[in-house]
C-alpha cells in the first residue's frame, strides 16, 4: 500500500460534510485533512476540558482522529459529524476517568492579553478557578457543560453524544449550573470579604 | 403560556441564559415574564453572569506537535499496513520453504533407499542364548552330564 498524498481537489467549501466523510472511507488523504484541521480544535478542547490534562487530551484527539481515518464508515450522516467527532472523544476520556488516575491540573496557558502583566495574572487565575470549578463537578454533568457552552452543541446533540434522552441531559445541565452558580456566588461573596 | 418564576429559572439552568437558543415556545413564554417580573430579569443576569465566568477559561491553542501527529495517520498508517505485510509474507515464504523443503526430503528419501528386507534375528537371539548358557555351563552353574 502506497502512502496516501493529500489531493487537491478536497476542500471543506467545494465538498459536503458527507462528501468528504465518504471520501476519507475510501482513503482519501486530502479530504481527511480537510476534516481534522476543521475539528482538531474543538475536539482538543473539549478532551483538555474534561480530562484536565494536556498530554490525555493529546491521546485522546489523536485516537479520536484514528477512529476517524479507519472507521470513518461507521459515521451516519444523520448526526453532525462533530457529534459524531464528540461521541467518540467522550468516550474516551470517560475511560481514561474511570482508569482514575491522580494528577494535579495543567497550569492554564499563557493568555495573549495586552493590558499588561498584573491583567495577565488575574485573567490565569480567574481561569484557572474555572477550571477548578467544572472539575468538582461530575464527569456527566461536566460533559454536558462543555459540549453546550464551550462546544456550542445543542441540547439533543449532547443526548445523542451521551446516549441518553434530552431529558436527562437537561437535568443534567440543570444541576450543573446550579453547582456553578453557587461557586460562583461563593467566590464573589470570599472576594469580597478579602477586599 | 403563562410561566412562573420558579419554571423560568428552571428554563434557564436547562437551555442558559442564551434565549436564542431556547425552544420556540419557551423563547416566547420567557420573554413575556422577562417583561412582567424584575425577578425574571435578576435571574437572567445571574445566568448571564455564570455564562460570563466561564467564558474566562478560553479555548486553547492545539499545538503544532499535535496537528502533526494528526495530520500524518494516514501515512502511519500507511507504513503500518505495509510493515505488516511486509512481515507477515516474509513469514509466509519461509514456512512455504521449510514445507517444500521437507516434502522434497520425504520424496527423495522414499525415492532412493534401498529395499531392505525385514530383520530375521533368529539366529542371533539362539547364538546368544548358547554363549550365556555356555559361559553359566563353565562356571558349573549347570549339570552338563559331563559332556562338552
Amino acid at each position: 500500500m502506497s502512502e496516501p498524498t493529500p489531493t487537491a481537489s478536497a476542500s471543506s467549501d467545494e465538498l459536503s460534510e458527507l462528501e468528504l466523510v465518504t471520501r476519507v472511507a475510501g482513503g482519501d488523504a486530502g479530504a481527511y485533512r480537510v476534516l481534522s484541521d476543521a475539528h482538531l480544535g474543538p475536539i482538543y478542547n473539549y478532551a483538555r476540558r474534561i480530562l484536565n490534562h494536556e498530554n490525555e487530551a493529546e491521546d485522546v484527539a489523536q485516537e479520536t482522529f484514528l477512529r476517524l481515518w479507519t472507521e470513518a464508515q461507521r459515521w451516519k450522516p444523520t448526526a453532525r459529524l462533530s457529534t459524531y467527532l464528540h461521541r467518540i472523544a467522550h468516550n474516551l476520556c470517560m475511560d481514561r476517568l474511570r482508569r482514575a488516575r491522580p494528577h494535579s491540573s495543567d497550569a492554564v496557558e499563557a493568555l495573549a492579553d495586552s493590558s499588561g502583566p498584573l491583567r495577565l495574572v488575574e485573567r490565569k487565575q480567574l481561569a484557572e478557578s474555572v477550571e477548578r470549578a467544572l472539575m468538582t463537578l461530575p464527569a456527566r454533568q461536566r460533559a454536558a457543560v462543555t459540549m453546550v457552552h464551550y462546544q456550542g452543541l445543542s441540547n439533543p446533540e449532547v443526548a445523542d453524544v451521551l446516549d441518553i434522552g434530552v431529558e436527562a441531559v437537561e437535568s443534567l445541565l440543570a444541576r450543573g449550573r446550579r453547582a456553578l452558580r453557587e461557586m460562583l456566588a461563593l467566590r464573589r461573596a470570599t472576594a469580597g470579604v478579602s477586599e | 403560556m403563562t410561566i412562573s418564576l420558579e419554571e423560568f429559572q428552571n428554563w434557564l439552568e436547562q437551555h442558559g441564559a442564551r434565549l436564542q437558543a431556547w425552544p420556540e415556545d419557551r423563547l416566547q413564554a420567557g420573554e413575556a415574564l422577562l417583561e412582567q417580573d424584575p425577578k425574571a430579569v435578576a435571574h437572567l443576569e445571574q445566568a448571564q453572569a455564570l455564562g460570563s465566568w466561564l467564558d474566562e477559561s478560553p479555548s486553547v491553542v492545539v499545538s503544532a506537535q499535535l496537528r502533526r501527529r494528526v495530520a500524518e495517520i494516514p501515512i502511519q498508517q500507511a507504513r503500518d499496513v505495509a510493515g505488516l505485510s511486509g512481515s507477515w509474507s516474509s513469514w509466509l515464504r519461509a514456512s512455504l520453504a521449510a514445507v517444500f523443503i521437507g516434502m522434497a526430503g520425504l520424496m527423495t528419501g522414499a525415492w532412493t533407499a534401498p529395499s531392505v528386507p525385514a530383520a530375521d534375528n533368529t539366529e542371533l537371539d539362539v547364538e546368544l542364548y548358547w554363549d550365556e548358557f555356555s559361559e553359566l555351563a563353565l562356571a558349573g552353574e549347570f549339570d552338563t552330564g559331563g559332556e562338552r
